[in-house]
């Protein structure tokens, strides 16, 4: 039996939680919630089937058959599992991006006007900046799956669809970056991963909290449309103020 | 709600470390970084014409970063409170997690948590309302 309010495990006669202090009570809980059989994801169970066997498990069911995944995830068991996966995506994703950055920097900075390629956050193109890039990438990415799941836990509690506690929403956030691997793909790869992630984010949340889609949709779509300057201040904008600095200290 | 003193369990993770370290690191950030000369334009305001209700985050951490309060205040009221807030949270679970202190917890019944949910809404709100006037 499950806490509905931290999603911790918890003893089935208790009344409180003993983790969070929240009312048990399984009427609490919809029904469907209940009754699903929840388990590890491949990439919990890597010591069994290995490493990459899991890796790749975890990013072929989150991506493919994200409604079957979702559902069957375990919504506790620590949070360290799925960052280290979210990070490993993550690091994936950002190296192809400076992997075109450098191979495509020319062509890029020629389709820039003169006006953009004199800007600080330009900078970062060049010279040691892109190595700092990598220094601080794994920060960047840790913090961005904790701010995202931060926010899109909040509006989830607002609209009352929070049924399983911070950590199921964590896991979603960490568990459906996996198409950010699309960032392989120059240009167009980016795009396409930023909106599937978006729809895998909605499903993740309906499955693993047990609430319906439209509480999911909004609790994903309120921050990007009302709350942009919250998501770009605390993500993009704070590490691309870091490394385009940093970058400008170096080149020059 | 009930605000009850529980001891700390092994292993328990610490939100209130992560987010109000993260809170600190933007105010780091914000003090050392020039960060209004890189903000990009709100999308929001670019379109309807109007501040969205995150308006002035960027100034008013700007602001607090340099021990402005009344100005961060005024940029932002409700984000101003927020930062506060989380750096207070930071600084008691680090006197928690390095003392071994039994910390306060708040228990918010079910019942009560749609006055929570109502009274964070009208904050959203009237935090709003005062970015409409005063950054129109």
């Amino acid at each position: 039996m499950f806490c509905p309010h931290c999603g911790k495990e918890t003893a089935e006669n208790q009344a409180y939680c003993q983790s969070c202090g929240g009312r048990i009570d399984e009427s609490d809980l919809p029904h469907e919630f209940n009754v699903t059989v929840r388990r590890m994801t491949p990439w919990e169970e890597r010591e069994t089937i290995g490493i990459v066997s899991g890796l790749l498990k975890t990013v072929q069911s989150a991506a493919v058959h994200p409604g079957e995944f979702f559902k069957k995830m375990q919504v506790n068991g620590g949070l360290t599992d799925p960052l280290l996966f979210g990070l490993i995506i993550g690091m994936i994703g950002v190296t192809f991006q400076y992997v075109w950055q450098i191979l495509l920097q020319n062509p890029m900075q020629r389709m820039m006007t003169a006006e953009m390629q004199g800007m600080a956050a330009f900078d970062m193109l060049q010279g040691f900046g892109i190595a700092i890039l990598a220094v601080l990438a794994p920060i960047m990415v840790i913090v961005g799956i904790f701010v995202l799941a931060g926010c899109l836990h909040v509006v989830l509690m607002m609209v009352k669809g929070a049924h399983a506690g911070f950590e199921a929403t964590f896991r979603v956030v960490a568990y459906s970056s996996s198409p950010y691997l699309l960032t392989i793909i120059p240009f167009c790869g980016g795009i396409v991963a930023l909106v599937w992630m978006v729809l895998l984010a909605i499903i993740g949340l309906r499955e693993a909290h047990g609430t319906s889609g439209n509480r999911a949709a909004f609790a994903v779509l309120f921050p990007f449309i009302f709350c942009c300057g919250l998501l770009v201040l605390l993500v993009v904008l704070f590490f691309g103020a870091l490394f385009a600095t940093f970058g400008a200290l170096m080149s020059h | 709600m009930r605000i009850l003193l529980k001891k700390r369990l092994f292993g328990q993770f610490e939100f209130g470390l992560m987010y109000g370290g993260i809170v600190l690191l933007l105010l780091l950030a914000a003090r050392f970084l020039p960060l209004l000369e890189l903000s990009p334009h709100c999308i929001f305001k670019s379109f309807t014409g109007l501040p969205c209700p995150t308006c002035g985050v960027t100034r008013s951490l700007v602001f607090l970063s340099n021990g402005w309060l009344l100005r961060s205040f005024a940029m932002n009221p409700l984000f101003f409170v927020c930062c506060c807030l989380f750096l207070f949270v930071f600084l008691y679970r680090l006197v928690i997690v390095a003392f071994r202190l039994p910390g306060f917890v708040v228990a918010i019944e079910e019942n009560e948590k749609d006055w929570a949910r109502l009274t964070a809404i009208v904050l959203v709100v009237v935090n709003w309302i005062y970015l409409l006037a005063a950054h129109s």
